[in-house]
């Protein structure tokens, strides 16, 4: 979702940590920096520009959109670009800008040089990405499953119940963190109650 | 709060009833493994399912 121009957007990244700031006097210039542990908050401009990647497939994963962001403002800002990455287990406050470096950033981003294992860094995160992917789809969900349930009972169609039931036996048999049998029931619940 | 409890369970339980219980045997084959895992993970990981409100979909 890219809000408005002066909301930054906040993205979520699984296993990677990294703290970037970027300065630059060009076009695409924005900051990147963190805001917590697993979140960073980019500009939007610069998000756009990457997802214009990401449609064209070359971004999978927020990693990547990141690292997209990385090659993006290096192709095109060519500003002032400096990052570290070694506060992976500390505090990620806005800090002093530690490893300074100049167009070499691709190399060193999503890297930990203290902890060069990715599962520590995981571990480091204190919010599970269970937690991450309910409260994100917590804002959709209900509506998804109103809509369906409406549809159901104004125009029901024997292809519509079919295919009603397969999503919802999908989304409680996914194996996702986070999408369980409980969380449906607890949905359903909600839209009831509120 | 509790009518709105009695609700939801309620809303659940026919959801269960009317829709998902009776289309499970005219699944096709190609859709039968999603919905399998799909039924026994609401039965077996469930704690909800658990509850007496449901006792009777079981």
């Amino acid at each position: 979702m890219i809000g408005s121009d002066s909301d930054p957007v906040l993205i979520w990244l699984p296993l990677r940590v990294y703290s970037l700031r970027v300065s630059s006097s060009g076009t695409n210039a924005g900051t990147a920096h963190f805001v917590g542990p697993e979140r960073i908050s980019v500009d939007p401009s610069l998000l756009v520009n990457t997802c214009r990647l990401a449609a064209k497939g070359k971004c999978a994963w927020p990693g990547q959109v990141v690292e997209g962001i990385l090659s993006q403002g290096l192709c095109t800002a060519g500003g002032d670009w400096a990052v570290h990455s070694d506060s992976c287990c500390g505090p990620t406050t806005a800090d002093p800008v530690k490893g300074k470096r100049r167009m070499g950033v691709r190399a060193s981003a999503g890297r930990c040089p203290e902890h060069t294992s990715v599962r520590r860094c995981a571990a480091a995160i204190p919010s599970s990405p269970e937690q991450n992917c309910r409260q994100n789809l917590r804002q959709y969900f209900p509506a998804v499953i109103v809509s369906l349930l409406s549809r159901v009972q104004t125009s029901k169609t024997d292809k519509f119940v079919y295919h009603f039931v397969y999503f919802l036996t999908f989304v409680m048999g996914v194996n996702v963190n986070g999408l369980s049998p409980d969380y449906l029931i607890e949905i359903v619940e909600q839209i009831q109650g509120g | 709060m509790a009518d709105d409890w009695g609700w939801t369970r309620r809303l659940w339980s026919q959801i269960l009833i009317n829709f998902v219980i009776p289309q499970v045997p005219l699944t096709v084959p190609k859709d039968q493994k999603v919905v399998a895992v799909g039924i026994v993970r609401m039965l077996v990981q469930s704690q909800a399912m658990c509850k007496l409100e449901f006792a009777s979909t079981w």
